[in-house]
């Protein structure tokens, strides 16, 4: 139990991958399913934020010409971090696209199946 | 030699832009688009003879920066034949639905179909090559954008539900696989692949975090599995395939879910390590799930009233036969399921092709009963169909029939034996009645004009039968080829 606490960041990070992937999964709204994919991918970049940090050091940017590589924190997570934003945002709007499409034809924004009842029976 | 993949990724790239731009210049487009492909084919099966002789992998630096820090491509024998593949069935496949695009895309919208396709291709080409499993994840995105996109095209109401299921399914998937990336960075560090097996030995050695281990292990598997059809992720597959125009359902089914699966089976190998995957239990249910896809995809499929759902039901049940074959879990089996999704990815969209034909000759109707002697108004539909036939049941002299005995002769035990047996049987079940129908005399005879075909469409089917019976009869040729390839995957 004592692990959980004192890596409350991943903890909270699992917790919101879990809430935005059911959303995705078993919300009947598209743009609450997109919502959901936006929780999920940002819980992710909350996670390796977190593993990136390392405790009383700067942020991996040079200053005052200062090289030691001990004194910044790891800069590759932000990277990814980066990275996945731009993925993410990417994604979202090709979503958006879509559901702004569906609403055009039906008139309202929810699906009648959810992703979890399709995966389970498949199209009926 | 070395820029080769780096080149043909480039090209790519740079065709998906240009076409994006050739506003209301359909043809232009469409010749650069083949041009590209043409080009990406003829400069992978360069690297071919290269790496056959020569043996070994090259590894290409991108950025300057070495092995742990930097992003790299890797190849060898494997990749350069998979990307000659991948490249001429695409080819090949927008000649034959060249009619179907210009039917289903609106005009002033096909140039951006275009550039989706090359955008597929680069994608293909980067989770075929790329030694990063970061890299890997931003051209999964890609690739699930551009193939959602291809399905979208042809607008009417059920494809726009085929592409949102589609698109969601996707979707959790990505997910999936971006936090086991962010599992695996976390207990190891490292995104390049030489780097993370080292450090993921360690800890097998070690016995260290073996329960996030685990949880990546499966979080890959259920993640590419998804993106890939394997059995029980595979309800958007019939949807999505089943709806789209000929050209997008021929590349989906031939060569996009095969890119998932060639990228799995990297992190199987190179990440993991076979034995760690082995003894975690994962192979087992890999070899179970295909074991099932196999037979309930083909029972799917004998249900289907139409005819690209039947089709698109039979690749789940193909998709089985390789997820079976890498079950098994040695090089031999592994070459077997590589050179199945080879011979799939040539006989897939040569169905598909000819069913694109088919449904043309029967008054737009996809339902197979309307099919009654559209095979005696659309010659090379109904000859392509035929062929296509014998290789999935697996008639001697057909690609499929090869394939299938080296799968039989790798099986390792008598269930897959059973269950290859079982599956050829179904196959044969569903494929002939359709067959027969499509050559018998019907009562539209008098209504339904016979078809004249372009002589691309010709050219497409040609080119398809004559690569499948090229690779049932000399398939040991490309068979060995792979086995070499495997080894030093």
């Amino acid at each position: 139990m004592g692990n959980l606490f004192t890596n409350y960041y991943e903890l909270a990070a699992m917790l919101l991958f879990v809430i935005g992937f059911l959303t995705l999964l078993i919300q009947r709204n598209l743009i609450k399913k997109i919502i959901g994919m936006n929780i999920m991918d940002t819980s992710v970049f909350l996670f390796l934020a977190a593993k990136g940090y390392v405790a009383g050091r700067m942020s991996p940017i040079i200053r005052d010409g200062v090289t030691d590589a001990s004194l910044y924190i790891n800069p590759i997570p932000a990277g990814l971090v980066l990275t996945g934003i731009v993925v993410a945002v990417s994604t979202t709007a090709f979503a958006l696209a879509l559901a702004l499409r569906w609403y055009q034809q039906y008139n309202s924004l929810d699906v009648d199946w959810t992703a979890l009842k399709y995966l389970l029976k498949g199209e009926k | 030699m070395n820029n080769i993949p780096f080149i043909t990724i480039l090209l790519a790239m740079i065709g998906s832009v240009v076409t994006l731009l050739l506003n209301r210049k359909q043809k232009l487009a469409y010749i650069i688009t083949q041009l590209i492909m043409a080009a990406v084919a003829v400069l992978s099966f360069l690297l071919i003879p290269y790496f056959s002789t020569g043996g070994g992998t090259t590894t290409y630096l991108l950025g300057h920066f070495p092995s742990p820090w930097g992003n790299e491509l890797r190849f060898g024998l494997m990749e350069s034949v998979l990307a000659f593949v991948f490249s001429t069935v695409l080819f090949l496949s927008i000649i034959g639905g060249k009619s179907g695009i210009r039917d289903d895309v609106q005009s002033c919208k096909q140039h951006c179909y275009y550039s989706l396709l090359l955008l597929l291709l680069l994608s293909l080409l980067a989770l075929i090559y790329t030694n990063d499993i970061f890299t890997a994840y931003v051209f999964i995105e890609i690739n699930t954008v551009a193939s959602c996109g291809i399905v979208m095209v042809k607008e009417s109401g059920e494809t726009l539900k085929a592409t949102i299921k589609y698109l969601i399914m996707s979707l959790l998937a990505s997910g999936l696989f971006l936090i086991s990336i962010a599992l695996l960075y976390a207990i190891t560090g490292h995104l390049l692949i030489p780097a993370l097996s080292e450090a993921v030995s360690g800890l097998v050695v070690s016995g260290t975090y073996h329960w996030p281990l685990l949880a990546a292990a499966i979080l890959m598997t259920v993640s590419l599995g998804v993106k890939s059809a394997m059995f029980p992720f595979h309800v958007w597959l019939p949807d999505a395939h089943g709806t789209a125009t000929t050209a997008s359902s021929s590349i989906l089914s031939g060569v996009v879910v095969k890119g998932y699966i060639v990228l799995l089976v990297k992190i199987y190998y190179r990440v993991f390590g076979i034995e760690t995957i082995r003894s975690m239990g994962i192979l087992n249910i890999v070899f179970v799930l295909g074991i099932a896809g196999m037979i309930i995809g083909s029972i799917m499929a004998m249900k289907e009233k139409n005819l690209k759902r039947m089709i698109a039901y039979s690749s789940v049940a193909q998709i089985g036969y390789i997820y079976a074959g890498i079950g098994v879990g040695t090089w031999a089996a592994l070459a077997a399921a590589f050179f199945h999704m080879i011979v799939h990815a040539f006989t897939k969209p040569l169905l598909f092709s000819s069913a694109g034909g088919l449904i043309e000759a029967s008054g737009h109707s996809k339902l197979i009963s309307d099919m009654t002697g559209a095979g005696r108004r659309n010659k090379w539909a109904g000859i392509g169909f035929i062929i296509g036939t014998c290789s999935m049941i697996g008639v001697p002299f057909f690609g499929g029939f090869t394939s299938k005995v080296y799968l039989a002769m790798n099986s390792q035990g008598f269930i897959f034996l059973v269950a290859l047996a079982l599956s050829s049987c179904l196959n044969a079940l569903y494929y002939l009645p359709v067959a027969l129908r499509i050559f018998s005399k019907g009562e539209s005879e008098d209504i339904l004009e016979p078809a004249g075909n372009a002589s691309n469409y010709a050219l497409s089917i040609g080119c398809f039968s004559a690569i499948n019976i090229a690779l049932g009869v000399g398939g040991f040729i490309v068979f060995n080829m792979l086995t070499k390839g495997v080894e030093i995957l």
